[in-house]
């Protein structure tokens, strides 16, 4: 009998039923009011002065011994990250595992959704968080199939960088819209001789971004309403067109296929394009003393959506100290430890507040501006699959950037590869 | 260029397969470009195809031809091309070789002001994105795939027996509410499904059987045998949990490898992923596979303490499931290392290795004549003949496996020794012999085998160097990945050379990484044999062949010049103390600062020996210059005062002052003023290292111990931090305890040698390397 609750259980698990059947069941689970010392896996702590690592040590210094925080640095490389989660999450959940739990995670936005449903992820009680601090679109992000399974603790947006000091010039507003960008663009990027728009076009993560960012701007989605693959609706194919177009047009300079983040950053602090599309981490960079283009920037959103980018705080299932680690995320994502990581280590806040705190606007004229992007901004793919959907994403869109004609047919030849390899049930 | 609307047209349209792969550099898309239009140029030149109006298209190219026979391009065409990419291929690296999607159509097309159009342009450009032509591809092992439209086959290839129509199957293409027919064929390997590569299954687990009791025992193993079938054939029972309706999440495999394995596993640790994912048909991903390379210190340190590091995931990437390291060396390196510190929960499990290659001597034209004088196949000896003529170098043995058996080889063959275990690597003259190596063949800091060889181009000259077959041979090429020198041919290609007594070979061991502290993951453990049985097999073979390796039976690939079909191997022994060959070999590339201070009181010309004490000091020295080469520093100091301040290259200086023996210095201080003097100007350079080494040859005539301080001599001399060592040569009877000098000597962690007759100076070379290049 004991035998066949196991069996239960572990075919469970793997459907990714275990959150709910640990829910019901959670008064006799007695690691999840357990008190003790946890691990904290982020990625390499890249910040000026080691943010992270102090942060952690406010915890310690504040909680002593009986609740140390063991700061566990994962690989930058968010593809190693990443591996290194999965395997030990597969690994920890074998009968007489012995391996050590990664208590709190740092998971990307990107991953949260398949992390959940394969239960590498605890869900969460949201009033325990106040979750209605944090932004909207990144709680929508941390809540998969109706359950919040993490605590946003890094947000970002997409931001329009642009030449204030030439749009001032010809006395017009930022552009407001995808036509309105391309109009200026193409117009003003003759004109004063520089490159219109780049952003992130290389064959890489970035690609889809753009990408969807501009099938948004045109109406469309990669699943319509009904849950079904609508990469090829005529509103997906028209932005995809507008970038295609952009590039033959020239007003998208065509180096442009081979930009990644930096790649396209430095070209516009260059003084090389009118518009730039990146992330906020860019803003500091481009005002830096010595840019070309210090005081010379403007930043806005468009009126569609952008992609959301950011990670999410998260408890493993094996963790045996779980009170510990809800504690501890509740103190990463406080006010206090949100401000000083923004302030300090650049990392743009998930909670709300901080972008109506007159302080920080006026040393940071652009929090507002990435707060509605943030805001407005929707998930790239909500699938357990995402990086596969993505793949073929970038492989296809890669070719069809290349002619404006090649678009129509190369999306339909990516929505039909989608139908016929992706379980969208 | 506009044309009438709506001509009857052939439409030939071809698109590369992974265009903007992202292991392609611009350089690397440039070549496919041009090699594509070269290729095909090429081909229908052969097929006697008028080169059509055409258009490039980004990763491909669409040609328009009217007024051809439509039967040559299924034809001959065909043949052509994959001939002529062949070659392409044959010539490029992995990141720029070419494997084609090709369209036949024919029908309308029109042009307006956007370009050509028309429904059919559409539809052979629906036919070259559509999921069946893509997979036909994906499953062949050959370069082409061709789709023919349904129309072109009813009307041209069903009638071309030269086109072989059979070996084209139909395969349903759907666009939006209508569905066509396209004739799908691999043409250069024509039976898919018997050619597609296998996953083979060498070490297949079968899980534990539920027990099962039947009625009639008789009937018991037809059961287990058909649940075993079922086992084999569903995988039902190695993946019990699998949900009939989701996937499973797939299981991580990380794999960790070398730097110089690393380009081409990547490329084939998708191709598995591809094969794994169709084994089944249930569409389910099986595995992600995550590929991280490493130094050959980095994995020994990260795995030889377990991975237990806190730093190491981060800095090493995620703990492996499999480790593909260059040679069975590292294995054994992190095996002893496991095994000297106890409790700590991983183990190696090596199985056979993937590749060969084995490691040679690469050459410019030139310089073989020197290395081969009887035209004779050359020797490690060879090197030391010729090491005043040319300037040889070997990677760091940290940065790579190849560096590591270049020392081994290189240590084998100076010390006389066939296995460098323990006993061996203890020897009182290794320092001095690991030192001498590095004068010879030193070791270029932190480069592996194609850093070397990229460094090597920028410094033309008489160089030569140990490095792996498969760097030579994409140095050559053009094909050295991860650095500068990518894309570009050499002017002169290297000459390869295979030491005739024997070359150590990397075997590339594939190699199961248990951790104690968990059970084996039954669904990983699969894939790890898949893995291996999917890298040993035919496909992957090729590909490890194409891209400089040799196969599994030491095969190598196809390459312009001569490669040795099989040199002697030197085995490199399992008893070998890598731990003490790598320490020796840091030691022993540290550089050196030693002056000698000789004591020139009158006394000196006493006499001792055959000689004078002075010139037993001379003849000592000169002895020893022999062990310092250009990266060390010298200098000469006698009783008046410095005489060759220190310097690289000083050697030379030192040696010609020593004839005739620097003659007394009347007056002169005594021997524990020299002692400071030499001291103070040893600390005087900025470039201050802890390889810093005073040797006092002196007589102790005028040591006179009212005179001194010794205590506060003691203390200045050992002062720390970098600290000086100091040796003293005593070249009269009992004078080191007599002056206190060995008193002084041991405080700053050198000794004080009695040797008033010549023979108690032979082993002075040794024992003088030994303090500068021992193994801590």
């Amino acid at each position: 009998m004991i035998r066949l609750r196991y069996a239960v259980l572990a075919l469970a698990a793997t459907a990714g039923l275990v959150a709910s059947c640990l829910d019901s069941t959670g008064q006799t689970d007695d690691r999840v009011d357990a008190r003790g010392p946890i691990t904290f896996v982020d990625g390499r702590d890249n910040t000026r002065g080691s943010q992270i690592k102090q942060m952690v040590e406010r915890w310690n210094n504040g909680r002593g011994f009986k609740e140390q925080v063991t700061f566990v640095e994962q690989s930058p490389a968010s593809d190693a990250h990443r591996a290194s989660l999965v395997a030990a999450a597969e690994d920890v959940a074998l009968p007489g595992s012995r391996s050590r739990c990664n208590d709190v995670i740092m998971v990307d936005t990107v991953w949260t959704a398949e992390f959940a449903r394969a239960g590498y992820l605890r869900p969460l009680n949201g009033a325990e968080f106040g979750i209605n601090r944090f932004i909207e679109s990144a709680v929508v992000n941390a809540t998969v199939d109706g359950t919040l399974y993490a605590i946003p603790a890094r947000s970002d947006g997409g931001l329009i960088y642009y030449r204030k000091d030439i749009l001032d010039a010809e006395h017009l507003p930022p552009p407001n819209t995808w036509a309105e960008l391309a109009g200026m663009a193409k117009r003003l990027g003759r004109a004063h001789g520089i490159g219109g728009y780049v952003g992130q076009l290389a064959r890489y993560e970035g690609l889809t971004v753009n990408a969807m960012e501009a099938i948004w701007a045109a109406g469309g989605n990669l699943v319509g309403s009904d849950g079904r693959i609508a990469i090829d609706s005529p509103q997906a194919k028209a932005g995809v067109r507008t970038l295609a177009a952009g590039l033959s047009e020239g007003w998208i300079p065509r180096e442009t296929t081979g930009f990644a983040e930096e790649e396209s950053r430095r070209y516009f602090q260059e003084g090389k394009a009118l518009f730039l599309r990146n992330w906020s981490y860019a803003y500091p960079l481009l005002n830096a003393p010595g840019s070309p283009v210090a005081g010379k920037v403007g930043v806005t959103w468009l009126s569609s959506p952008s992609a959301l980018g950011g990670w999410n705080a998260a408890i493993s299932p094996c963790s045996r100290h779980q009170r510990t680690a809800r504690d501890f995320i509740r103190f990463l994502t406080s006010e206090d430890e949100q401000r000083a990581l923004f302030t300090e280590g650049g990392f743009a806040p998930s909670v709300k507040s901080l972008y109506q705190d007159p302080m920080l606007l006026s040393q940071y004229p652009h929090l507002g501006v990435l707060y509605g992007s943030i805001r407005g901004a929707l998930d790239r793919v909500r699938t357990p699959d995402y990086d596969r959907v993505s793949d073929m994403m970038q492989e296809s869109l890669h070719r069809a950037l290349d002619r404006v004609v090649a678009v129509d047919p190369t999306m339909d030849g990516l929505a039909e590869e989608m139908r016929s390899t992706l379980h969208s049930g | 260029m506009r044309r009438p609307q709506d001509l009857h047209t052939t439409i030939l349209a071809v698109d590369v397969e992974r265009f903007g792969d992202p292991r392609r550099t611009d350089r690397d898309r440039s070549i496919v470009r041009a090699g594509l239009h070269d290729a095909l140029r090429r081909a229908m030149d052969r097929a006697r195809i008028p080169w059509g109006e055409h258009e490039n298209t980004g990763d491909g190219l669409l040609m328009l031809l009217s007024g051809v026979a439509k039967g040559e391009l299924v034809s001959s065409l065909p043949h052509e091309l994959a001939a002529a990419l062949r070659e392409h291929n044959a010539d490029h690296n992995p990141e720029a070789r070419i494997r084609l999607r090709v369209v036949v159509h024919a029908g309308e097309v029109g042009t307006d002001a956007e370009g050509r159009v028309g429904n059919d342009l559409n539809h052979a450009f629906r036919l070259l994105d559509s999921a069946a032509l893509r997979k036909a591809l994906a499953d062949s092992p050959g370069v082409l795939a061709v789709a023919v439209s349904d129309w072109f086959h009813e009307h041209v290839l069903k009638h071309q027996p030269a086109a072989n129509p059979a070996i084209y199957h139909p395969s349903t293409v759907r666009k939006k509410e209508t569905r066509t027919t396209a004739w799908i064929a691999t043409p250069d390997y024509p039976t898919i499904r018997s050619t597609r590569p296998k996953v083979h299954f060498p070490h297949l687990r079968v899980p534990a059987l539920p027990k099962i009791s039947l009625p009639r025992p008789k009937w018991e193993p037809v059961g287990l045998a058909l649940l075993l079938c079922l086992a084999l054939t569903t995988n039902v029972l190695a993946s019990a949990t699998a949900p009939v309706a989701a996937c499973a999440n797939p299981v991580q495999l990380n794999v960790l490898t070398s730097t110089e394995l690393a380009p081409t596993l990547r490329q084939l640790a998708l191709e598995f992923e591809r094969v794994a994912n169709r084994a089944d048909d249930d569409g389910c991903r099986k595995a992600r596979v995550l590929v991280v390379a490493d130094t050959y210190s980095g994995a020994v340190d990260a795995l030889g303490r377990g991975w237990a590091g806190i730093n190491d995931a981060r800095d090493h990437g995620p703990e492996p499931h499999v480790w593909i390291p260059d040679s069975s060396t590292d294995v054994a390196h992190v095996t002893a290392r496991l095994a000297a510190a106890a409790g700590i929960g991983a183990v190696p499990q090596p199985r056979p290795g993937i590749a060969r290659s084995p490691l040679v001597l690469a050459v410019p034209p030139d310089v073989v004549g020197d290395l081969r004088p009887d035209r004779q196949r050359f020797d490690w000896a060879s090197v030391d003949r010729a090491r005043d003529t040319i300037a040889f170098a070997r990677p760091d043995p940290d940065a790579s496996s190849a560096g590591m058996l270049a020392t081994i080889a290189l240590y084998r063959h100076r010390l006389g020794r066939g296995v460098l275990d323990t006993a061996a690597m203890s020897d009182a003259d290794v320092p001095r012999r690991a030192h001498d190596v590095e004068l010879t063949v030193p070791a270029t800091e932190q480069a592996d085998s194609g850093a070397l060889l990229c460094a090597l181009r920028s410094s033309p000259g008489r160089m030569a160097v140990l490095v792996s077959e498969k760097a030579a041979l994409d140095y050559n090429r053009g094909a050295l990945v991860n650095t500068p020198c990518a894309g570009t041919k050499p002017d002169r290609p290297l000459t390869l050379l295979y030491p005739r007594d024997g070359t150590p070979v990397l075997d590339h061991p594939y190699v199961v990484m248990r951790w104690t502290d968990r059970p084996e993951n039954p669904r990983r453990a699969q894939v790890i044999d898949q893995f291996h049985g999917y890298l040993l097999a035919r496909a992957a073979q090729e590909t490890l062949r194409n891209d400089g390796f040799r196969n599994v039976n030491g095969r190598p690939g196809p390459y312009e010049g001569p490669v040795q079909e099989w040199p002697a191997a030197l085995e490199v022994g399992a008893d070998t103390d890598d731990e003490a060959v790598l320490r020796t070999a840091r030691k022993a590339r540290v550089p050196a600062r030693v002056l000698f201070a000789v004591d020139t009181a009158a006394s000196m010309s006493q006499p001792s020996g055959d000689g004078t004490r002075g010139q037993a000091a001379a003849n000592a020295i000169r002895d020893l210059l022999p062990l310092f080469g250009a990266r060390d520093e010298v200098g000469l100091a006698t009783s008046s005062g410095v005489v060759v301040e220190l310097g690289r290259g000083n050697s030379t200086a030192v040696r010609s002052t020593l004839r005739p023996t620097p003659p007394p210095s009347p007056g002169a201080t005594d021997v524990y003023g020299l002692l400071n003097a030499g001291v103070d100007h040893l600390r005087a350079k900025s470039e201050q290292t802890d390889n810093d080494l005073l040797i006092l040859f002196t007589d102790g005539a005028t040591a006179n111990q009212a005179l001194v301080d010794l205590t506060e001599l003691k203390r200045r001399v050992s002062a720390p931090s970098p600290s000086t060592e100091v040796l003293v040569v005593s070249l009269s009877t009992d004078r080191c305890f007599l002056t206190g000098l060995r008193e002084v000597a041991d405080a700053t962690g050198g000794w004080c040698l009695d040797a008033a007759g010549a023979a108690a100076l032979a082993d002075l070379p040794s024992r003088v390397a030994a303090g500068l290049w021992r193994r801590d």
